[in-house]
């Protein structure tokens, strides 16, 4: 049983912490307010990029591109794992490195070499504990994600890509859905699958300037950066998001154990107070 | 049918700069200015550097500046995906004017090489429209 002092000092422990994670909360919110705000905002840029790659890929028919073309028997691969710099953020990592983990695994078995990019601090951490081969590390990516930095990292991805080594690069990031739910998947960047047409009777018709072929590459290009960019964007604001609602359980979990140990201590009080009065009653009475 | 008015979004990667009708949209595409009218052509075209003008009818022309990026024209709706894209008053004019003068100073001393030429040409393009349109002058010496 804990003295009164040793439970008086932990209430004021609990309350100190629970400020903590209130304000944590709180200014995860206002910048979860303006990442779900910016990855609403970028939505019609990207949308609008996939339907016109889709028309030109229509236009100019088969093209062959280093980009699109499959490159036979995957025996090397490029992972992107894109997590936080920071912790506290509830179950967001640790469900992204389990999902990758598995997938990494699974084609392992089959095969396939792996080397890792480590976008995020955590991402580095974990890569370095389970040992995966990191061919680069970068730090602060999805801090703020602007659309230059989108720009550097997609070129980064390309440019390895194109060298030759890899025969396919996947990304492995937290989708954002809501505030409440963020879901990890992994996507495949490169070769370049843009949508496929749906039968219009546009398409073939359609007067694309300069010419298509010649456009089609760095049309290209800049659909990997246009989908990096939105990757950043949703890994920005499932991480807040996920902060958001980690520091409010927190917050409410601090209250409750405040709760318990103020009852145990106004117990305690009370049972010292009549322990007193009965040892004073029973002096008085021997008397 | 043909329809008296375009239904323009002028987007930036990060936000939506215009969304609306419009009567006539002015491009700077890769191989020269086009304006684009109702009823025309589906079109992908690449942009080049300069400004886009918006006429919306009733009131005066307004002007932005573009510099890389695309245009899709589908059906009277027309989709500007610009790489870069500023307002007049989102115009940092003091950068424009120094990005002209060091552009200029290159360009002096391009015969003597070193001196990426069309890199250079492109700032100064850039630097005079940016000034043109935040309506600033354009003598500095």
């Amino acid at each position: 049983m804990p003295s009164l002092k040793d439970i008086k000092r932990r209430i004021v422990s609990v309350k100190n912490t629970q400020k903590i994670t209130h304000a944590m909360k709180l200014v995860s919110a206002a910048k979860f307010a303006r990442a779900n705000h910016a990855v609403i905002a970028a939505r019609p840029y990207g949308d609008g990029f996939e339907d016109m790659v889709e028309k030109v890929v229509a236009a100019a028919g088969d093209v062959p591109s280093r980009l699109t073309e499959t490159r036979g028997q995957h025996k090397k691969e490029l992972l992107v794992l894109v997590a936080t710099d920071r912790g506290l953020c509830g179950s967001l990592n640790s469900a992204l490195f389990k999902v990758t983990n598995r997938y990494i695994k699974e084609r392992q078995e089959q095969g396939v070499k792996f080397d890792v990019m480590a976008w995020g601090r955590r991402s580095g951490m974990f890569c370095r504990k389970v040992r995966w081969s990191l061919l680069a590390e970068r730090e602060k990516v999805t801090e703020k994600p602007r659309y230059d930095v989108a720009l550097d990292l997609a070129n980064e991805v390309v440019t390895t890509y194109l060298e030759g080594t890899y025969d396919a690069v996947h990304v492995a990031f937290v989708e954002f859905k809501s505030a409440l739910s963020q879901v990890p998947v992994i996507k495949q960047v490169l070769p370049v699958t843009p949508k496929a047409s749906a039968a219009d009777d546009m398409g073939s018709n359609i007067i694309v300037e300069p010419v298509a072929e010649k456009l089609l590459e760095p049309l290209l290009q800049k659909l990997v950066v246009s989908r990096m960019f939105r990757i950043l964007l949703e890994s920005a604001a499932s991480e807040h998001g996920a902060r958001m609602t980690a520091m409010d359980s927190a917050t409410k979990n601090a209250k409750e154990v405040i709760r318990k140990l103020t009852l145990q201590y106004n117990r305690g009080r009370q049972a010292a107070i009549t322990k007193e009065l009965i040892e004073i009653t029973s002096g008085a009475d021997a008397l | 049918m043909l329809q008296s008015e375009l239904q323009v979004r002028v987007l930036s990667p990060e936000r939506i700069i215009f969304r609306g009708p419009a009567k006539a949209l002015g491009l700077p595409g890769e191989l020269g200015y086009m304006t684009l009218l109702p009823g025309h052509t589906p079109m992908v075209a690449e942009l080049g550097i300069g400004t886009l003008v918006l006429e919306s009818g009733s009131t005066s022309a307004e002007k932005l500046f573009v510099s890389g990026g695309f245009v899709d024209v589908s059906r009277d709706a027309v989709t500007v995906l610009a790489n870069v894209i500023e307002k007049p008053t989102e115009i940092n004019v003091d950068r424009a004017k120094k990005a002209l003068v060091r552009a200029d100073e290159q360009l002096l001393q391009a015969k003597s090489g070193g001196v990426d030429v069309p890199r250079a040409l492109s700032a100064k393009k850039r630097a005079e429209h940016r000034l043109e349109i935040a309506g600033a002058t354009k003598s500095l010496h």
